[in-house]
């Protein structure tokens, strides 16, 4: 049985060195290969290099499915990038826009604000998508961020035994489609191409659903302590790169958002971007808030709703995009 | 899970008997039953099949006892009519063999060392073919549902919407485990290595427990078929 029992150890530890190795392999892979994270915007993220931009948008769907990055280019003759990904906490933005800024530049960061963006962990149902980012784990900032987002025992297995990322994601990070279907620039990133990472909303889709508000009035915004740690990073990096940052509010669909309870809690994020001298506009009670044909749901626009309010952005941010 | 019952007892110095012998190997209904779930149908064997009588008195009996023996063993899966319908279908496969005395027809192992003949390839594809028609009624949640894919197997339509099932990697993963499952078949476990060097035996192991690894879905959960029994 002692035997046994260390014949069992050894068997283990071998394994470990041999999957951290393995691992590490397999990032320097995935790291070359950014199309193969076929789901998720961040692989193409992480394939941009050398643009120079008049401006990016960052958040979440309120970022990614609202602003239409072409009705702004083509009404003020910008340059832009949507880096918004569906139900994205600030640690998640903050890593996309971290990593993007290495390879590319930008003059202006548009931010997406919400109550949820400073509650992502209870707001969203998966804040930071972990294994998007699996094979940049060794990046320090990178690292930090999976430190606080993933359980500790997570984060310690995926950090010493590398390998074991790519086991609980192996259907994210398919080697074997490589292998028999050949590596090609999936069709999500040809989309993108084209869209300038937007990605708009439709009434046909079969994902439409109307969400009713909990009707919960909030006294304070009472931020996560993750999430405006990573909203001070956001901050942090732009003063650092000369970039000027913005901040904005997406319209909201009145009848199904009662924003009498977040009306002190505006007061609050607008506060919080004085502060730091960020711009705010707040478009949540706009007049797009009141046609409830351009909404999906009470907080995301339909195309139309998203190009209507593109070229309001556009409009209000006219002088200091063109600079 | 007989292995992971046989294994952690041998850690505690128990050998316990070979549950499944393989049996997807097996040339005939017969054979399939004297391979498949071994402790429960010696059991049923012992306890139940022996005290009405056996193979001993008319055909008539000898019918009898087999249909009670298969349908028992069906109910026994769970108070469900396709437990009891698979039972029976397994009962009836059955009933040739015993009128035709051909029950016993292959007790031994098949003796070709690479390529078995042509009759035992089809032998061992028609038994296979026959357990696996009676397991949809096993896996099926009600009779209807058994006969409403029963009948989409047999449409024009099943294969060309089911290409899936047929990607080139689970063709030859398939095919690795019919191979070495082949070579090792009289082998009580197909990882028996005694003979390799420790090196070759932990590589091998180690190149099992990662195809594992890289293969389990770790994100949905759906309960082990047999908690149910």
């Amino acid at each position: 049985m002692k035997e046994f029992v260390i014949k069992i150890v050894v068997f283990i530890a071998v394994g470990c060195v041999a999957y951290f190795y393995l691992g590490k392999g397999l990032d320097h892979y995935f790291i070359g290969h950014p199309a193969m994270n076929l789901d998720h915007k961040a692989g193409w993220v992480f394939d941009q290099n050398n643009r120079s931009l008049d401006y990016l948008v960052v958040g979440s769907s309120r970022a990614f499915n609202v602003v239409d990055i072409n009705t702004i280019d083509s009404k003020l003759g910008t340059t832009g990038v949507n880096l918004g990904s569906g139900g994205a906490g600030f640690a998640q933005c903050y890593v996309l826009l971290e990593q993007y800024l290495r390879k590319n530049e930008t003059k202006n960061v548009l931010l997406s604000l919400d109550y949820h963006s400073f509650h992502s962990k209870t707001s969203y149902s998966y804040p930071f998508a972990d294994w998007a980012f699996s094979p940049i784990m060794d990046d320090d900032s990178v690292d930090m961020v999976f430190k606080d987002e993933v359980p500790l025992h997570k984060y310690l297995l995926w950090k010493y035994v590398k390998a074991s990322k790519y086991m609980e994601f192996n259907d994210k990070y398919a080697l074997y489609k490589n292998v028999f279907e050949g590596a090609s620039k999936p069709p999500l990133f040809i989309g993108f191409d084209k869209t300038k990472g937007t990605s708009l909303l439709y009434p046909d889709d079969d994902t439409t659903k109307l969400f009713l508000n909990s009707a919960k009035a909030h006294t304070s915004l009472n931020p996560d302590v993750d999430d405006l740690k990573y909203f001070n990073k956001i901050v942090d990096l732009c003063s650092t790169k000369n970039i000027k940052l913005s901040a904005y509010i997406a319209p909201y669909r009145i009848e199904l958002y009662d924003l009498r309870g977040y009306e002190k809690i505006h007061q609050e994020i607008k506060q919080l971007c004085l502060k730091h001298r960020i711009s705010y506009y707040d478009f949540s009670n706009c007049r797009l808030s009141y046609q409830a044909e351009l909404f999906k749901d009470h907080t995301h626009l339909f195309a139309e709703g998203a190009i209507l309010f593109s070229k309001l952005l556009a409009d209000t941010l006219s002088n200091q995009l063109k600079k | 899970y007989s292995d992971i019952a046989i294994g952690t007892s041998k850690i505690f110095g128990f050998n316990l008997k070979r549950n499944f012998n393989y049996p997807y190997f097996s040339r005939d209904i017969g054979e399939f039953w004297r391979r498949w779930h071994i402790s429960l149908s010696t059991w049923f064997r012992d306890y139940l099949y022996i005290p009405l009588g056996g193979s001993r008195g008319s055909a008539l009996n000898k019918l009898r006892n087999v249909m009670i023996i298969f349908v028992v063993s069906g109910f026994w899966h769970g108070p469900k009519w396709t437990f009891v319908a698979w039972g029976f279908l397994n009962g009836i496969y059955f009933i040739p063999l015993l009128l035709l005395k051909l029950n016993r027809s292959n007790t031994n192992d098949i003796t070709a060392k690479y390529i078995p003949s042509f009759r035992t390839i089809l032998s061992i594809l028609i038994t296979f073919a026959l357990t696996c028609f009676a397991w949809i009624f096993f896996r099926a949640s009600s009779i209807d549902q058994a006969f409403e894919y029963i009948g989409e197997v047999f449409s024009g339509s099943f294969l060309p919407n089911n290409w899936l099932y047929f990607h080139p990697l689970l063709l030859l993963q398939i095919g690795i485990f019919v191979v070495v499952e082949w070579f090792t078949r009289t082998k009580t476990h197909p990882l028996t290595f005694k003979k390799l060097s420790l090196p070759i035996r932990w590589s091998i192991y180690y190149l099992v427990v990662t195809i594992v690894l890289f293969s389990a879905n770790y994100h949905s959960s759906s309960d082990f078929i047999y908690f149910q029994f």
